[in-house]
């Protein structure tokens, strides 16, 4: 899983521009699907017919989109100012380096004499080396988009670190379970969702062009066992998180107990993932159109938007073996 | 542009939810050149224009909103006087003292606490919206509820006055000269040579973003290919202001924004956009922020299985205020555009 991981964390995709890790996750999901289509936001949809008696219309979302920044304005020096694309943490951001999808490089930095308190989508601009407007003009348009320069690599006890795995890693989940389910009871739909980091948008006209009976989205989560954070029972390392809820969503308790009862008959290890904040597509699976009974499987991460996201593969493949025990299950 | 259109739409009075007299004229003004024209359930306006020649290779949607930010009678005072709630994002510094109209016609002057006998404190802040009323002359209740009732609609009184180097200035301009470009737009369409099937949505409580967007109905009942929404985008081209913090620039040109807050818009929409104003010399521009920006392609391009949209924008100073102000060098450009858009 790995070597995804990495295939895929090194593709492009900030927010509203995705077709660098859309064509990557396209050539890799064909062989194991029926049929590979992109819809009009830019959704890329792989579907495998089921074969089982009563089929079910069971739709897989991770979203393929990373956090990352647009070009706004160029001033006479050549220096960059952005827009942010998703929930930035300037803080994190600050005094790194970036990459444009042409393969420029630059460095994002604070403008002179900013507290670190006050890092923000105006305050910081990047420095391409260009010497006058003219110059950065030839590089770089208004409305190009850049990202934190990608990286991945492995820690201990199969612990993995870089960036994005936010979503990316959700996208192998997906990949694997197509690769992995022995048999396709259900119709699967394995939804590769847009614009997720900037307001969970790719899913909501994926989910009406499906409507699925049965929805679940996989996105990264938090980590309740790091120095000083906030009391939180998901922690790295003890197993893929069941969500029961977060800030813009209740799962249907059918679909929770679903994965819980496939994580038991696998012996997989799992956990119950309490938010009281932020979301992922989860909430646009659940009421879009008429509705669908709508779970999510969280990977437990650490430092979630920075430079340096921290998962464990073992709880990856766990959310793996629930995600292909739902294309092999019978459902009612 | 002839601007002579949008003189008649400046004085009308249509703030969100109360959108008959501007939708009125609209009608009259094109019904003679559309196919079909019907308004939905919640009181869009939808002109169709198809080609004469086969069948239209896709459905184009063009929208621009109607109505304009007002207000509405809260409640009236035992002396006449009356009170208001805002509809829309109104630029409140501008009140006080403003002359206002109401749907019937009767008009009335936003008042307040007397500035004599205000406190260094009060002095310094625009009075809260809470704390003004409108004054109608009227000695009583019952003599007030014989002009209007609660419940009713008023809006900034129109006034359009044109300034040096061809700008314009009155209240509500910069959604209505969005309106006058699509009226002016489907006065040109050649339907001979026409290959899309248009429909054109004069839109509803754009202004009351933050509960909803009229054009979500219409965009979802239509179910267009492919989506343009015109709206007044804020200039701030003023001293004191950041170069990039300016959103654009009077007389700078149509916007293109390559996103906005709730909206990233169609990349190839986008590029081709800019790609054919640099190749025509059309004057544009880019937003210098996203900050605080939205359209209603925010629940546009998210309508069903998803619309592709492109946002064209009006440079508007003092936006939401008695007086917006913009530039007919930007509405040529938006027009020049807009009829390359359509094919």
């Amino acid at each position: 899983m790995f070597t995804e991981l990495k295939k895929f964390v090194m593709a492009d995709g900030v927010s509203g521009d995705e077709a660098g890790i859309s064509a990557v996750l396209a050539a890799e999901i064909a062989p194991y699907v029926d049929e590979v289509k992109t819809d009009a936001m830019g959704n890329l949809i792989a579907f495998k017919k089921g074969t089982g008696k009563n089929p079910k219309k069971v739709m897989f979302a991770a979203h393929m989109d990373e956090i990352g920044f647009m070009v706004t304005f160029i001033d006479d020096k050549g220096f960059i100012r952005l827009s942010k694309m998703g929930g930035i943490n300037y803080g994190a951001a600050a005094f790194s380096e970036v990459v444009f999808k042409s393969g420029l490089r630059g460095v994002i930095v604070p403008d002179a004499n900013t507290a670190p308190n006050d890092f923000g989508p105006n305050k910081v601009y990047v420095d391409i080396g260009a010497r006058t407007k003219k110059e950065a003009e030839k590089k770089v348009k208004i409305g190009d988009t850049c990202r934190l320069t990608p990286s991945l690599a492995k820690l201990m006890n199969g612990r993995v670190y870089g960036r994005p795995i936010d979503d990316r890693i959700g996208c192998v989940m997906l990949f694997e379970a197509a690769r992995t389910a022995k048999h396709f009871e259900n119709d699967v739909y394995f939804v590769f969702t847009v614009q997720e980091e900037v307001g969970v948008r790719g899913a909501k006209t994926a989910a009406f062009g499906i409507m699925p009976d049965y929805a679940v989205a996989v996105d990264i989560g938090g980590s309740g066992d790091v120095p000083n954070c906030a009391p939180f029972a998901v922690v790295l390392g003890n197993g893929i998180a069941i969500k029961i809820k977060d800030g813009m969503v209740i799962c249907h308790k059918t679909m929770v107990d679903t994965m819980k009862k496939i994580a038991e008959e696998t012996k997989t290890p799992y956990q119950l993932e309490i938010l009281e904040r932020g979301g992922t597509d989860t909430c646009m699976l659940q009421q879009t159109g008429a509705g669908c009974i709508a779970g999510a499987l969280s990977v437990p991460t650490r430092y979630g938007h920075s430079g340096v996201e921290i998962v464990d593969m073992g709880d990856v493949a766990g959310g793996v073996k629930i995600l292909a025990g739902l294309c092999e299950a019978e459902l009612a | 542009m002839n601007t002579e259109f949008l003189k008649s739409l400046a004085k009308v009075c249509a703030p969100s939810g109360a959108e008959k007299a501007a939708a009125s004229i609209i009608e009259k003004e094109i019904a003679p050149f559309c196919d079909e024209v019907k308004y939905d359930k919640i009181g869009n306006l939808i002109a169709k224009i198809s080609p004469k020649n086969g069948a239209p290779e896709k459905k184009m949607m063009l929208v621009s909103h109607m109505d304009e930010v007002g207000f509405m009678v809260k409640s009236i005072d035992n002396d006449g006087r009356v009170r208001i709630a805002l509809l829309g994002d109104v630029d409140t510094r501008t009140l006080s003292g403003r002359r206002v109209t109401f749907t019937n016609g009767v008009c009335g002057i936003v008042a307040a606490k007397p500035i004599h006998v205000l406190s260094e404190g009060e002095r310094s802040k625009p009075t809260a919206v809470k704390s003004l009323y409108i004054e109608l002359g009227t000695k009583d209740k019952a003599e007030t509820e014989e002009l209007i009732r609660v419940g009713d609609y008023g809006t900034f009184e129109p006034k359009f006055v044109e300034m040096k180097n061809g700008h314009l200035a009155g209240k509500a301009l910069g959604g209505r000269s969005c309106v006058a470009l699509l009226c002016e737009l489907i006065r040109t369409i050649d339907k001979e040579k026409l290959k899309d099937e248009l429909y054109f949505v004069f839109s509803v409580k754009r202004e009351i973003a933050k509960m909803q967007f009229g054009a979500e109905t219409a965009a979802f009942t239509l179910a267009p290919d492919f989506a343009v929404i015109l709206d007044a985008t804020a200039s701030a081209d003023f001293d004191g202001v950041k170069e990039y913090d300016r959103g654009a620039k009077c007389g700078g040109g149509v916007v293109l924004a390559p996103a906005d807050m709730k909206t990233i818009y169609d990349r190839r929409a986008f590029a081709e956009a800019v790609s054919f104003c640099e190749e025509n010399e059309i004057s544009f521009q880019y937003p210098a922020t996203a900050a605080g920006a939205e359209t209603e392609a925010s629940a546009i391009h998210k309508t069903g299985v998803g619309i592709p949209s492109l946002s064209l924008g009006v440079a508007t100073r003092n936006l939401r205020s008695g007086a917006e102000i913009i530039s007919q060098n930007d509405l040529d450009a938006t027009l020049a555009l807009l009829k390359h858009l359509v094919k």
